[in-house]
Formats: C-alpha cells, structure tokens, sequence
C-alpha cells in the first residue's frame, strides 16, 4: 500500500491523556476506545475507493490513520461531524523528493477544508 | 520512494529525439511545456495555476505536477500534486521568483535520483542559468549530470568533475 496521507484521529476528550496503568483499571475506557477504532474502520471500509490502514499503535492523544488517495482524506475530514471523531489539525503527506511526510497545518470550515 | 538510476531533466529548447527513445532511460521530469507528448512526461515543473490545471485535466491520465509551497497549499488533496522539495539549508543557492524553472526542476530531479542525471534540451544561455546549474552540480558529487545536446559540445561545465557532456549521437553509450 502507498501511504500519501496521514491523519490523527483524536480519541473522545475523556479517553485522552490515559496511563496505561489506568486503562488497566478502566475497562469501560478501553472499551469505548476500541469501538471507535472498529467504528472509523467499518466507515472507512464503506467510503474509501482507495486503500487505508488504521493503525493499532497506542497513542495517548488518538490513532493514525494512512490514506492511499487524496479525495478520500478530504472526506474523511469532512465527514467528521456526522460520524462523531475529531481529526487533528494537521495532516502529513507524502513528499516524493524529500521520502518524508510534510505536516501541514489544516483548518476545518464549514465551506471546506482550508490548508495552511 | 524507490530512486531511479536516471532521471531525465527537459529544459526549454526543442530537442529532435523523440520521448519514447528518452523514456527508455527513465522517468521525464520538464518545465512546463504542453506541446510534449503527455504520456512520456512524468512531471512537470510548473508555478501557474492555469499550467497546473491543464496538466490535471489531461486524459487518459493527468501528468503528475510539481509545484511551489505556495500554490500547493491548494491541492494538497490532489494526488498528482507534488510541492518543491525543502532546500538543504548548506545548499547555498538564492531561489526567488526569478530562478529559472530548469533550475528548480534539476532541484527535484535530485530527489528521485540515484546516480544520474541527464539534462536534455537544457537552456544555459542565461548566465543566471548557467551559475546555478554549476552550483548544483558542485554540491551534488556524488550524482553525475549528462549534459546532452548537439555537436560542438559545450565547454561551460569542464571544470565540473562530475558533469559531462555528452553528444545526442553517443548517448547510447550511457547505458552501458
């Protein structure tokens, strides 16, 4: 798979900023984590005409998520409000000159989406 | 990224070779120029808007575009919109409105090759033009520039180690 976007989806406020020790003792937490996860993943089964990947790795703020087409990331910000996530200000693609992902600062309007 | 072990750089003269025979080396990286056959041309150098749309909008496949920071801010979504490459900071080359698109697509050839660069149809009668070619090719050893054009070769890159200039006729050699 290519990787040519990266965005961050943000966890729920009340998930963020979580120890690991707490989440061993927060069950519910854990739960409801992992079912946001599920949730992105089946959305983006069902939108996506590209290949993505959301990636399992714990992050205390949220879990990525790499988009192979453009069109699909604007989406996928887009769409934010109406499935219920926050995605990051900020997005990473893919420099084929550099080999390294560029951030660029986003902002998230309701006539679009505006690069910073 | 995988690098390519040619990577070709069409200036702004005309050249009687035809692309496909160029494309046989490796990806095509050109100024903006819409009379070139599209589908031999891997990206094009362009700083205008109109230029970058019409190459979007080509079919069967848009041409893959490289762009400044400024106008890519705008099509950052667009998968065949690439932004300029960072510039090394001890890479000490002025760029500004004025540096010629040969230079700036040089500058990107770099990143997608491994070991050559072939320069083709490429424009040094500016002298502006000529100092940066030179500045690049210094900075950059250990990449070896092909200047290509017709006879009488070119004495402007001599004392440039890793330049050399190589005549329309005798490019086949390169291969080997």
């Amino acid at each position: 798979m290519n990787i040519n976007y990266i965005i961050k989806v943000l966890w729920p406020p009340h998930c963020q900023n979580r120890g690991l020790k707490v989440l061993e003792e927060r069950a519910d937490i854990v739960k409801e984590m992992n079912g946001m996860r599920s949730k992105i993943e089946n959305f983006l089964k069902a939108s996506c005409t590209g290949d993505f990947k959301v990636s399992d790795e714990y992050n205390m703020k949220g879990f990525n998520v790499a988009f192979e087409q453009g069109p699909d990331v604007y989406n996928f910000i887009l769409e934010q409000a109406t499935i219920g996530y926050e995605v990051e200000r900020e997005i990473g693609r893919y420099n084929i000159f550099s080999d390294k992902y560029i951030k660029h600062r986003i902002l998230y309007t309701a006539k679009g989406i505006i690069v910073g | 990224m995988k690098k390519h072990h040619f990577i070709t750089v069409l200036g702004k003269n005309d050249i009687a070779l035809s692309l496909d025979k160029l494309h046989a080396y490796g990806p095509i990286i050109s100024v903006c120029n819409k009379d070139l056959e599209n589908k031999y041309v891997d990206y094009v150098w362009t700083r205008e808007e109109k230029d970058l749309l019409w190459f979007l909008q080509q079919r069967p496949s848009p041409v893959d575009c490289v762009t400044t920071p400024e106008l890519y801010k705008k099509y950052v979504f667009y998968d065949q919109v690439h932004s300029f490459p960072p510039i090394s900071p001890q890479f000490n080359l002025t760029l500004d409105n004025n540096t010629d698109d040969q230079t700036l697509a040089v500058l990107s050839a770099l990143g997608l090759a491994e070991k050559r660069i072939l320069l083709v149809g490429y424009d040094i009668s500016d002298l502006r033009v000529l100092k940066d070619l030179r500045s690049v090719i210094m900075l950059h050893p250990d990449m070896k520039f092909y200047f290509l054009c017709n006879p009488p070769k070119t004495k402007q890159l001599d004392y440039c180690s890793n330049a050399e200039c190589v005549l329309f006729k005798d490019m086949e050699k390169l291969k080997e």
